[in-house]
């Protein structure tokens, strides 16, 4: 599988964001789908169309506090999601505990995309053979 | 005069002392009412045997005189006409002379009066017999002989008058001993009286002298809450229930005063959950485009070849944004009140923590810090985060204020405040420029900075974090030649007010 098959889910209100992530990592040949809210998230991940990560900041309108990522991680437990959020403004959650990883949204999109990578190996080993494609950008 | 009668009767308790002084009323009163039944009883006794024997004799001896005169003359009166009817007188009253002579035998009581009785029933009965001899003579009409006995017979009869007077005499004397001695136990009664009532008297004035001056006013004084000029004067079980009623009161002000305390902590607690609700929506709300701002300069800055003045007003602008997103972190992390995870630690584990912690930026500071420590703080109930935080800021400040350094000298005690108990207190002082007066109401207040670069809000926070420790954070002393904070912090035996 080459990452031009890789499809990743970014969920983010803020669209200039949305739009700047989903530029950032088609630039590293991911395929990439957004949605603004829970609703086109659900909508975009019983689709058709497999996605193998999910990127979703919990600044939704349905927020952490309303069900957003249980929802996610108890209906979706085979894709991998992404907290991409302001992690001290995260309060405690079980279902914190359930994230592939968490990630602190800041000025640096790289911390991101890395971690991104990182998790893509874990779960699709032979997804992402090596960085090198990653590397350049950094 | 009252002192010193409270003072010498200090010896004893109050208890001791009411029921000495209610016995000896008690028994002064029981020793009045006794006597006074005992001369009752006397004086009837007296009158009793006055009325039965004394009196009675007298009558007896008066009876006896009475019917010896009536006898008298009527033996003269027969012998002038001879008449039988003087001689009928003259045994009848005999008769009632003798009857009453049986009458005062039994009356008397007396020897005196039983020897007088007995020479009168003898002179008598020889009277009666030469009487009854000088009669004869007068019926057989021998009167010559007649007249001489009689006149023999009445030397006797004077003598027996003379001891019926005699009798009735010593019954009078009697009659007078008793009033006598009727007159000494009214005597001895009369003075008892006298000693007595006094007595009960002043027993009765001192009781209530004691019930007034050491119970009454005292809990008239304490129900008007007059404690403070009390306690001298008490002493013993008033003493002692003043001292628990002082107690008392100051238990109830220590409590109103920790009551009204924790109510303004979470009235305050309120308003900061409030506030920080509203801050927290308002900054994610400002970070999330700064962050996209930021992110786009990222990738500018990735893509764009700039001269030196682009790159400088490109570094501007970052560094604005930083200042920015600085400003709201702060500005979050005042409004979401701290979750406090306390630990038993001593301060000065904290205080030696912190200046570890800062060695590097007070050496490029220049400031020289000096630690006034006699002994290690006792324990305390604390977050040593939260508080490193607090006496961070309060370092941090001092050395932003002393701009070509200077000294800062940290100084640990401990001591006892009312109301809130043992207290640790860390006294943070600088020899900087101090605050100006017109600011120093002001430090405390969020937002609030004399810094071109401060968030105003280092103080408000370090404010609050003693206060959710139970303590609090004072500015002690502002001068030209430096300024001085105290920290205070509850020991762990009287930390009850920590909260989390």
């Amino acid at each position: 599988m080459q990452r031009t098959e890789v499809r990743i889910l970014i969920v983010e209100r803020n669209r200039r964001m949305r739009d700047f992530l989903r530029r950032e990592f088609s630039r590293r040949n991911f395929i990439v789908e957004d949605a603004g809210n829970g609703n086109e998230l659900f909508s975009k991940l019983d689709s058709d169309t497999p996605t193998h990560l999910v990127v979703l900041a919990v600044n939704t309108p349905e927020g952490l506090d309303g069900g957003l990522l249980q929802q996610l991680v108890t209906n979706y437990p085979n894709i991998p999601v992404i907290l991409h959020s302001y992690l001290e403004e995260l309060s405690e959650d079980p279902f914190l505990q359930k994230v592939a990883a968490m990630v602190e949204k800041s000025g640096n999109p790289e911390n991101l995309t890395r971690m991104v990578s990182v998790v893509l190996k874990r779960y699709y080993p032979d997804l992402i053979e090596d960085d090198e494609s990653e590397n350049s950008y950094v | 005069m009252v002192d010193k009668t409270l003072s010498s009767s200090r010896g004893f308790s109050l208890r001791a002392k009411l029921l000495s002084l209610l016995i000896g009323l008690v028994v002064a009163t029981l020793a009045v009412a006794g006597m006074t039944l005992w001369y009752v009883y006397a004086t009837q006794d007296i009158f009793q045997h006055m009325e039965k024997s004394d009196i009675s004799a007298l009558l007896s001896a008066q009876g006896l005189e009475k019917e010896l005169m009536a006898q008298q003359g009527l033996t003269t009166y027969y012998s002038l006409d001879h008449n039988e009817q003087w001689l009928v007188r003259l045994d009848k009253h005999n008769k009632q002379f003798e009857a009453l002579l049986s009458k005062a035998r039994d009356t008397n009581y007396l020897d005196e009066g039983r020897t007088i009785l007995n020479s009168i029933d003898s002179d008598y009965l020889r009277y009666i017999h030469s009487r009854n001899e000088v009669v004869d003579l007068y019926k057989k009409n021998l009167n010559k002989e007649g007249v001489k006995l009689h006149r023999q017979i009445r030397t006797r009869f004077q003598s027996i008058y003379d001891l019926c007077e005699q009798y009735k005499q010593l019954h009078q004397k009697r009659i007078r001993l008793a009033a006598v001695n009727y007159k000494e136990q009214a005597k001895v009664l009369t003075v008892l009286s006298l000693v007595a009532v006094p007595l009960s008297a002043l027993l009765a004035v001192w009781i209530g002298f004691i019930l007034i001056k050491r119970i009454l006013d005292p809990i008239y004084r304490l129900s008007r809450l007059e404690e403070k000029e009390m306690p001298d004067l008490l002493s013993g079980e008033m003493g002692a229930l003043s001292e628990r009623m002082q107690t008392l009161i100051d238990d109830v002000e220590n409590a109103y005063d920790m009551l009204q305390h924790s109510r303004d902590q979470v009235e305050q607690s309120e308003k900061m959950a409030t506030v920080g609700k509203l801050a927290a929506g308002m900054a994610h709300s400002i970070r999330n485009p700064l962050t996209s701002v930021k992110m786009r300069l990222f990738s500018l800055e990735r893509s764009l070849d700039l001269d030196i003045i682009q790159k400088e007003d490109f570094d501007v602008i970052s560094e604005e944004i930083r200042h920015l997103d600085t400003i709201i972190r702060n500005f979050l992390e005042f409004s979401r009140p701290p979750k406090l995870r306390p630990q038993v630690v001593s301060p000065s584990e904290l205080v030696d923590s912190t200046l570890n912690l800062l060695s590097h930026r007070l050496e490029s500071c220049g400031v020289v810090v000096t630690v006034c420590r006699k002994e290690k703080l006792p324990i305390v109930n604390a977050d040593p985060e939260q508080f490193k935080e607090a006496l961070m800021n309060l370092i941090l400040n001092s050395c932003e204020s002393m701009v070509d350094g200077g000294k800062i000298s940290i100084t640990e005690d401990s001591m006892t405040i009312a109301p809130y108990g043992k207290m640790a207190t860390i006294t943070v002082a600088d020899n900087g420029p101090g605050i100006p007066a017109s600011f120093k109401d002001d430090i405390f207040k969020p937002f609030y900075s004399t810094k071109e670069e401060g968030t105003g809000l280092g103080l408000s926070i370090s404010n609050r974090i003693m206060i959710e420790h139970g303590g609090w954070l004072h500015l002690k002393d502002s001068e030209s030649q430096g300024t001085s904070f105290v920290m205070a912090l509850p020991l762990k035996e009287a930390s009850t007010w920590l909260r989390s």
